[in-house]
């Protein structure tokens, strides 16, 4: 096999690993022929060496800047979440301000403007596989503590599904008042706008106290490795292994996004200059100005959700003093 | 993957079988194993199993010898296999008297 598909198949393997296995592991994969199976067993051998962080040969227990590097990576992980909702509650500011407006159907025409909406919810989808996918982990380990009898986790994992069954109850409750179906100010515009801006507030309000808790659920847990050397589980492992690539990943898709958003305003204020400087007729609010506050909005989330993740990826344990 | 030490054909449990014939570096670990166990353990697995059981404190590294650094087991590692050994010979023993009494 050739040495320079070595390099490869060693590359993907993470850099701490790298940096004790590296030689040997590429003498042996000099040192005799590879099969297409050889092949295949290292590259999963990559992907299991990257869920699983390496952390170093044993040494007693867990040295105190592993731990150190986990709290930097928990405290990044958090940082870049926040700024991930941050983003989202944009996101669908951004979705609302779009939909049912006469920018939709200038979409169906004008191919650049599409693509950039099309870059806008590809991100996202992307973005919100790759968060679920770094969170799994965590939210197990905080999932696995709270049904082992942490009053407190239980209770902070809870308020989510609080916040939503409250929410969900305001929302009928709004509808049925714009329905007429209760007392209120029924369908008078400006009540309505009134109305819906409250929901949306209310909306907020309870992503921002549902991330709150699941912040702080995450903070309270014992999420640190556990040094095992006779039995059992993993001995370093840890629920932030696939935190850095995540939080890169999530991150890159918010830039894109973000930048997708900017450029969608730039062309639909030429494709539409009427309607996207002209004011919605119940709320007198421009398209352009919502546009601007939203594109705000964004930039703050990534930029929140890109200190988070040069956080994140910065914490590596130092590994002279593992060993 | 989790290391799991506790059936026959267990990677982490074949390298420390293996390592309790004296110390030995990645290839000859391979080859004993496919020797001794039948089993072939590829690049990949034997090197995500090494770096567990050096982890764990398992095994230990010897200094390298031309690119190729053999490993033996520790104290701790001779412990977790003679365990694990044991536990598999009381399955095989219950099992072959149980096949006998049917």
């Amino acid at each position: 096999m050739s040495s320079r598909l070595i390099r490869l198949l060693v590359a993907l393997y993470p850099r701490p690993w790298r940096e004790r296995y590296d030689a040997e592991f590429t003498a042996l994969l000099e040192d005799h022929p590879l099969s297409a199976l050889d092949v295949l067993d290292v590259m999963l051998g990559a992907v299991d060496a990257r869920a699983n962080a390496y952390l170093g040969p044993y040494t007693g227990p867990i040295g105190a800047d592993a731990v150190e590097a986990l709290i930097r990576v928990r405290a990044g992980t958090l940082t870049m979440f926040v700024g991930y909702v941050g983003f989202v509650l944009s996101g669908l500011a951004f979705y609302g301000m779009v939909d049912d407006s006469p920018f939709v159907p200038l979409m169906r025409v004008n191919l650049p403007l599409r693509l950039t909406w099309l870059s806008v919810e590809a991100g996202a989808a992307l973005a919100l596989l790759t968060i679920v996918g770094g969170g799994i982990p965590i939210a197990l380990t905080v999932l696995r503590q709270a049904a082992a009898g942490r009053r407190d986790l239980r209770l902070l994992v809870a308020a989510p599904f609080a916040a939503a069954v409250a929410l969900a109850m305001g929302a009928v409750i709004v509808t049925l008042i714009a329905n007429g179906s209760l007392p209120g100010p029924g369908s008078l515009p400006a009540h309505r706008v009134a109305v819906v801006s409250g929901v949306s507030g209310l909306f907020v309000v309870a992503a921002a106290l549902s991330t709150l808790a699941a912040s702080v659920a995450v903070l309270r847990a014992d999420l640190a490795p556990r040094p095992v050397p006779e039995r059992g589980g993993p001995a370093t492992s840890h629920p932030f292994a696939l935190a850095a690539p995540a939080s890169l990943v999530g991150t890159a898709c918010l830039v894109v996004m973000l930048a997708s958003t900017v450029l969608w305003g730039l062309l639909a204020r030429v494709g539409l200059p009427g309607a996207f400087n002209g004011g919605y007729p119940d709320s007198g609010v421009t398209p352009l100005h919502a546009w601007l506050a939203i594109v705000g909005a964004m930039a703050v989330a990534a930029t929140v959700a890109i200190a988070g993740t040069f956080q994140t990826v910065g914490a590596r344990p130092r590994r002279a003093a593992r060993r | 993957m989790p290391l799991t030490i506790g059936g026959s054909g267990d990677p982490s449990l074949l390298i420390l079988a293996s390592l309790a014939g004296g110390p030995k570096h990645g290839y000859l670990i391979m080859e004993d194993v496919e020797e001794v166990a039948g089993v072939r353990l590829g690049p990949g697995t034997l090197y995500g199993a090494i770096a567990r059981l050096e982890e764990r404190g398992l095994i230990e590294p010897l200094p390298t010898e031309e690119r190729r650094r053999p490993y033996r087991l520790t104290a701790s590692g001779a412990a977790v296999l003679a365990e694990q050994l044991h536990e598999l010979q009381r399955v095989v023993r219950t099992g072959l008297q149980r096949l006998e009494a049917s």
